[in-house]
């Protein structure tokens, strides 16, 4: 007995002590267990705000009611303003992330706008020779790092507090394969998670896992199939694919959800890459500590449109004790999967206009009645346009509602197929076999839209309609309110229930990065990034000449109630 | 990656290749500094200065080979199909002089990109054959 108390006394007085003690260092910084819950809702902390893919603020202190009082707090310059500002900032603890083109990083005091930290990444000058910059999509955050895919086919991380390079690694050879890094990465666990550029060029597309303490490999997928029934002869050398934007990740089941990229050439003229293609245009569930394979689903077999899965968020849903997972491809097709499985529970059109299928069987996902441009040099009419039903800009899920808000673009396009070899040498050259230019939908114009949706059902509650295809993600929040920001440069703020407009302001360039909310000591932010710039912009002024000449920006517009 | 062969020097030719090599590495180094430089200051490296075209920028095969080429590396997402309006400057219609489209396609200017690492001299010239070749065409 007294042996026992002895005991006890003696681990009282070491938890005392520890609790007096100020915590190590490392402690100050979010360890993984805090950003595996998620459920501090004063931060944003993952490129979706949650592994769920939801981008769903809690908060609630901005609602319908007070919008309307809404106000600038503060704004910060990213300074580099070539293709826009397509970021989605993270918050942790009070510290505003956010990255812009040419691989800038800034730390910010989130209530403020002061800068705490810069990084500007020293680049390899190959990035001017590349088809896919200068821009970046967002940051990955934990174990006291931020984390960044470069340019230049590094991953590179940060100390939190510092901006120093803790370390970097270089995961594919830019030089050569014209490839690299433009997504946020996914911090899960111990690991950091990214997959590159690939599909407009003759290579193979992987997606890696790297030790988030080290930055050591831990593991590559290569979304190329080793499989002669997959690829006919050597197209599978050139197969493109690649995992370019961001998954998502299911603690419970222990599954990283990854979208991965379209076959390449874009175009198949009859017998560019005979086979299904795998695993491009494809779902992927991958066991996060080894990168092994648990299930997958190919959306587009031997995708003939560049219709690929590596964007659309991978929403993460339970329904009716189901386990699902909600996953929009460039077709403007949504397929709902049983996420343990893979197995196709729905799959519905988000989109009024295509004709690439007849339809997509609800029941098994085949595709029926394909319409694939075959013919080289013969212009081909497709719905919808290479810029997809919607982009890889992201919607957002409100579980108070039980609606996602997402976007769309009704638009077409004449494709004219054409023979291609592939180019390797000196460096990887682009591989589309063919190109096109953007229609009208037959007897309409081409429009876009914002709906409030049922994701398994695709049932519709609202839509708000544009008149440019909008490509800016969505956000919505605990006060009952979606905000969303136009090609034009106007953020506005809709009611989650009826699609009224209740707010907004012109931020003077279009949208096409990730708003987000968060708090500070009790006051609640939203901040919205605007700044044209996209590839698929260079589509709009063949139906829209005015759209040429739209400002470009690049500026985090940071909104508040008064005090 | 290939394999290096074993290094062979013999030890008297030891020093003028060390010194060699520090003075290439130093040159090298001060121009990739310039570079590095100009380009964290968000500028463009000095042209190289366009050469001459090797054939007549008006013959048939030239424009047409061009054509094929633009289509391949400039449309899709950048110049409309044919140099027609887009988000990259329309080009179609246009009078432009020969060695100013060679030293754009050759240089890039952001975020077109810099050709002159992935296509020839020879292919930027078709390139050009063929921007000219739109001077006089209509929408």
């Amino acid at each position: 007995m007294r042996e026992r108390r002895w005991w006890l006394l003696t681990v009282c007085s070491l938890v005392a002590l520890a609790l007096a003690l100020p915590p190590p260092a490392g402690a100050q910084t979010p360890g993984m267990s805090r950003l595996l819950n998620q459920d501090d809702p004063n931060n944003w902390p993952t490129y979706h705000r949650t592994y769920s893919s939801w981008r769903y603020s809690p908060l609630a202190q901005i609602n319908k009611s007070n919008i309307k009082d809404l106000q600038v707090a503060w704004v910060h310059q990213a300074g580099a303003i070539i293709q826009g500002l397509e970021s989605t900032p993270l918050v942790i603890d009070g510290v505003l992330y956010y990255s812009a083109s040419y691989n800038r990083a800034f730390a910010l005091d989130a209530a403020t706008g002061k800068e705490i930290w810069h990084y500007y990444a020293k680049l390899d000058p190959v990035v001017n020779t590349l088809f896919f910059q200068p821009y970046n999509r967002g940051l990955g955050a934990g174990h006291g790092k931020i984390y960044m895919g470069t340019l230049d086919g590094r991953v590179i991380a940060l100390d939190m507090k510092t901006g120093k390079v803790a370390w970097e690694t270089a995961l594919v050879d830019t030089k050569k394969c014209s490839c690299n890094f433009t997504g946020a990465p996914l911090v899960v666990k111990d690991k950091v998670i990214v997959g590159q550029t690939a599909g407009e060029y003759p290579i193979q597309g992987k997606i890696f896992a790297l030790n988030a303490q080290t930055g050591q490999k831990a593991w590559e997928f290569n979304t190329i199939k080793d499989d002669p029934k997959s690829w006919g002869g050597d197209s599978g050398k050139y197969g493109g694919g690649g995992g370019w934007m961001t998954g998502a990740y299911d603690p419970a089941l222990n599954l990283v959800y990854w979208g991965t990229g379209n076959p390449a050439p874009d175009y198949d003229w009859g017998e560019a890459r005979p086979g299904y293609n795998l695993y491009t245009s494809s779902v992927l569930a991958l066991d996060p500590d080894s990168g092994q394979l648990k299930w997958h689903f190919q959306e587009i077999p031997h995708d003939d449109w560049d219709y690929d899965s590596g964007l659309g968020e991978s929403l993460i849903l339970d329904r009716d004790g189901k386990k699902l997972l909600v996953h929009q491809n460039k077709s403007g097709f949504v397929f709902v999967y049983d996420r343990t499985s893979g197995k196709i529970e729905n799959v519905w059109p988000m989109i009024h206009t295509y004709n690439f299928v007849k339809s997509i069987d609800p029941k098994t996902g085949e595709l029926i009645g394909r319409n694939s441009p075959r013919e080289p040099g013969k212009p081909h009419f497709i719905c919808p346009w290479i810029a997809g039903g919607r982009s890889w800009n992201s919607g957002s899920y409100n579980p108070k509602t039980g609606l996602w808000y997402n976007t769309a673009m009704e638009a077409c396009e004449e494709v004219t197929v054409e023979k291609q070899t592939p180019v390797t040498e000196p460096a990887a050259g682009l591989f589309f076999g063919g190109d096109q230019v953007a229609k009208h939908p037959p007897g309409g114009e081409a429009y876009g839209h914002l709906d409030a949706r049922d994701p398994v059902t695709g049932a519709r509650k609202w839509t708000v309609n544009y008149k440019y295809p909008p490509i800016g993600s969505v956000l919505s929040t605990g006060g009952g309110l979606v905000f969303h920001g136009d090609l034009e440069g106007v953020v506005h703020a809709y009611d989650a229930d009826s699609g009224e407009q209740l707010w907004s302001f012109r931020t003077g360039s279009g949208h096409r990065g990730g708003p987000i909310s968060y708090a500070v000591n009790g006051r609640q932010y939203v901040a919205v990034p605007s700044g044209l710039g996209s590839l698929v912009l260079g589509l709009y002024p063949a139906l829209w000449p005015e759209v040429e000449d739209f400002p470009a920006g690049a500026a985090l517009f940071v909104f508040t109630l008064p005090k | 990656m290939k394999p290096r062969p074993p290094e062979t020097r013999r030890p008297g030719k030891l020093l003028l290749r060390r010194s060699l090599l520090a003075g290439v590495l130093l040159g090298l180094s001060l121009s990739l500094g310039a570079t590095l430089s100009l380009w964290a200051q968000g500028m463009r490296p000095p042209p190289p200065r366009a050469s001459a075209p090797p054939f007549d920028l008006k013959d048939e095969a030239v424009v047409t080979e061009g054509a094929r080429m633009f289509q391949q590396n400039c449309t899709g997402y950048c110049h409309g199909r044919e140099g027609r309006v887009a988000r990259a400057p329309k080009l179609r219609g246009r009078q432009f002089e020969p060695a100013y489209l060679y030293e754009r396609i050759a240089n890039g200017f952001p975020p077109m990109p810099s050709y002159r690492t992935i296509l020839a001299d020879e292919q930027i010239w078709k390139l050009v054959a063929y921007i000219m070749s739109l001077a006089d065409k209509e929408e």
